[in-house]
């Protein structure tokens, strides 16, 4: 009988154990299947191969230019232009955690009733039925042997501790019986890492907030660009500086900022790329840097009388033209606008009918474009100038612990879980009274790194011999060879 | 002497040691594979200092940094990292017919970041974005892994030959005589297989805490890290797959053989062909 038995015989049916119908119980063991874990494996890693090859964040439109209109509207249909964050891709994600949470508990139990389970009552004939299993004969009286090769044994496994025998002398060490949990840890610590992701996902925020030099804000653009949203403080750029090597290559972007909470500047730094700032749980990136236009200096021409007026335009924010109940502002800038070089766009309406106003673009480089005219005035560009802008990731992401917490179990964990093990080994010394001889078995198991864990048996085992054939046998020459393998 | 001299040598070196492994396991003549151990650790004690020389050189142009940073250097440190595990995992089995393939790897490496026309040699400074401590745990914990996964796949080879050929009544002679028995192979690739996934999850770790203080986003599913996501998988199999007992052998070591193409599209397929934010390596 192997000794590996006693596991066996604790792992009663499923039925009786949680309660389960014969359906839910086929379910379960679909979770518990290791075949299902590995189709997942390769399923993931398939989808992942698709999202890397078809262009993701790809619209409706780029997909049927790109696909042909049926390929393209079925790409769109299986969510194959937004894979990772399509709803069957969440899906596999989903059924991998739930194999995790199955798989957890079917196997649990099992191994925390090997932690807690005593030494089973010991049988030294059973020794021998143990794959790793040595004898060695020695003509040594009994006590002689039995202080030598607890010392030997002593130095090689450490602590021993002598177990009830039939007959002779029995001893027995054990080490690393927790390593049996790291497997599970191992598990578990993907699923936390998967928790934080969805922790992250839905408490979590990301955005970016642009900001000229000297310019505040509080409104994050939150990606995909279609909401804003106000922090509870507000974000001031002071300077921005790029630095270069020699070599032409970028060396720095920097962006001394200043965080205005009430009016008041609450403390000032800069932030590098790699270096961000956080504030009350928000954290600031560098992430990118522009310009963008600061101000432009317009010339209207009154196209029934005449009249010329000049005007200074800040960028976005309204003016009002002198001797007249419209606003002006400019909405828009264009570095290249459609090939005719830069080019404002000017919003134009009454005061207080927002709503109502028309925007145009005016060419700045084209003076003398027949459209560069709004309401009743001709525009001519006189002056566009510009200003660097730093751009600003903005992030809070409440879950991001979780994910730290679970890359640190994993990693250890899958270091444990390879490279330590559950091993045990079991000594016996017994007079041989026929032949005057006694016995000494050695017998040990290793739940993983056979390998490993036998060539520590075997250096024990040959050094074991060599000791025992050192000391003077009491009988002169009557040294017998050894036997093996009772 | 430069120090990318000195390492565009290791390429022969490496080169004559894969020559030497591999005449002496079809010849089945031990001073031969001797030869093939000895020049894979001279090329590597080369390469060593060639790294060390660049290290230092990188200071005296005025932007030091640990030559970790482009296609050449990680180049380089793979093809020493291959060297390194495999003369280590020599040392420890005692068998010297295995060496064929890392030093073939190391020596292809080397020749490829010496002379081919689409990697600079030349030291350049830090971008910012690589200016920080993670770069250095990120990229000596993933070619860790990519470098045992080399390992990994020449060993699969060599069981998927060796399997091939369990019918020969005489196993001892044979083109095959000197190599360790099919299953001996099937436990070192295992060894291996371990020791990779051990050092790429810490890798990916280590990656995605830096993306977490460079790009404020851990996971992005940027196509590099979607693919070395992919060969994590792919030996996350292969490590579950061993204890089913349909898929051990020949499936295994089919599965490491794939894993070890993701971790080539990870490293150069990923540059040349999907565009994404880890270009420094392109250059």
């Amino acid at each position: 009988m192997r000794v590996t038995l006693p596991i066996l015989i604790f792992a009663k049916p499923l039925e009786s154990k949680y309660g389960m119908s014969k359906e839910t119980n086929a379910v379960f063991r679909l979770l518990t299947s290791l075949k299902l874990t590995l189709v997942l494996f390769l399923l993931l890693a398939a989808a992942s191969v698709l999202g890397t090859i078809l262009p993701q964040g790809a619209n409706p439109a780029d997909l049927k230019a790109h696909f042909g209109p049926t390929l393209g509207p079925l790409l769109e249909t299986l969510q194959l232009n937004d894979l990772f964050h399509s709803a069957w891709f969440s899906g596999l994600l989903l059924l991998l955690g739930a194999n995790l949470v199955a798989c957890t508990l079917d196997r649990l139990p099992k191994t925390v009733r090997i932690l807690r389970k005593p030494q089973a009552a010991f049988d030294s004939r059973k020794l021998s039925n143990f794959s790793l299993s040595r004898a060695i004969a020695t003509t040594l009286p009994f006590e002689t042997t039995r202080s030598l090769v607890e010392s030997v044994v002593g130095q090689a496994f450490g602590q021993m501790s002598p177990i009830e025998s039939d007959a002779g002398f029995c001893t027995f060490h054990e080490s690393g019986r927790w390593t049996r949990l790291m497997v599970h840890v191992a598990h578990l610590s993907v699923l936390v890492i998967l928790v934080g992701a969805l922790v992250g996902s839905f408490l979590g925020f990301k955005g970016n907030i642009n900001l000229g030099e000297g310019q505040t804000s509080d409104t994050v653009m939150l990606a995909g660009g279609k909401s804003a949203l106000k922090l509870p403080f507000s974000l001031r750029c002071d300077k921005f500086t790029v630095s270069f090597y020699n070599t032409g290559a970028p060396k720095e972007y920097k962006s001394d900022l200043a965080v205005i909470e009430n009016g008041r500047k609450v403390f000032s730094r800069s932030i590098l790329v790699n270096h961000p700032l956080t504030f009350r749980g928000i954290t600031f990136y560098q992430s990118t840097y522009g310009t963008v236009l600061k101000q432009a200096a317009i010339e209207l021409t009154d196209k029934k009388s005449g009249k010329k007026i000049e005007l200074v335009l800040p960028f976005q924010q309204p003016v009002t033209i002198p001797g007249d109940d419209h606003l002006l502002f400019i909405a828009d800038y264009q570095e290249d606008f459609m090939g005719f070089g830069r080019a404002i766009e000017l919003a134009y309406g009454k005061v207080g009918q927002q709503k109502d106003f028309s925007a145009r673009w005016i060419l700045v480089d084209k003076p003398t474009f027949h459209g560069n005219l709004i309401g009743n005035y001709l525009v001519h560009v006189t002056r566009a100038e510009k200003t660097r802008f730093t751009g600003i990731e903005v992030k809070k992401d409440p879950g991001v612990w979780l994910v730290w917490v679970g890359f640190i179990l994993l990693t250890v964990a899958i270091g444990l879980t390879f490279y330590s093990s559950h091993k045990k080994l079991w000594v016996c010394i017994e007079p041989d009274e026929k032949r005057k001889k006694t016995i000494v078995t050695l017998a040990g198991r290793a739940n993983r790194n056979p390998h490993l864990f036998e060539e520590k048996f075997e250096h024990l085992r040959a050094t074991l011999e060599l000791r025992l054939k050192e000391l003077p046998s009491p009988k002169e020459g009557a040294s017998d060879k050894d036997i093996k393998g009772l | 002497m430069t120090s990318s001299f000195l390492l565009s040598l290791t390429t022969f070196v490496f080169l004559f040691s894969a020559i030497f492994y591999l005449s002496g396991t079809i010849f089945r003549f031990q001073p031969l594979l001797k030869a093939g151990a000895f020049a894979g650790w001279a090329a590597l004690i080369a390469q060593t200092a060639g790294i060390g020389l660049r290290w230092a050189e990188s200071y005296r142009m005025g932007y030091g940094h640990i030559p970790l940073a482009d296609m050449y250097e990680s180049l380089v440190f793979a093809s020493w990292a291959i060297m390194v595990i495999y003369l280590v995992f020599e040392w420890r089995i005692g068998q010297r017919t295995l060496g064929v393939f890392p030093a073939l790897f190391s020596s292809l490496a080397m020749a490829y970041a010496s002379f081919s026309k689409g990697v600079d040699s030349k030291i350049q400074p830090l971008v910012p974005a690589l200016k920080s401590n993670w770069l250095i745990a990120h990229v000596v914990t993933c070619f860790l892994g990519y470098s045992a996964f080399a390992v990994s796949f020449g060993l699969s080879a060599l069981y998927l030959a060796r399997r091939k050929h369990t019918e020969n009544p005489n196993p001892q002679s044979g083109v095959l005589g000197l190599l360790p028995s099919a299953s001996q192979l099937e436990w070192f690739n295992y060894q291996m297989v371990l020791f990779g996934f051990l050092w790429l999850s810490v890798g990916i770790i280590t990656g995605a805490v830096w993306a977490n203080s460079a790009w404020g986003t851990y996971w992005s599913w940027d196509p590099k890290e979607t693919w070395s996501l992919i060969t994590w998988l792919i030996y996350a199999a292969v490590l579950h797959a061993r204890n089913l007992k349909g898929w051990k052998g020949q499936k295994t070591a089919w599965l490491s053989i794939i894993g070890f193409g993701c971790v080539l599209f990870t490293y150069f397929g990923v540059n040349f062909l999907l565009s994404g934010l880890h270009s420094y390596a392109r250059q």
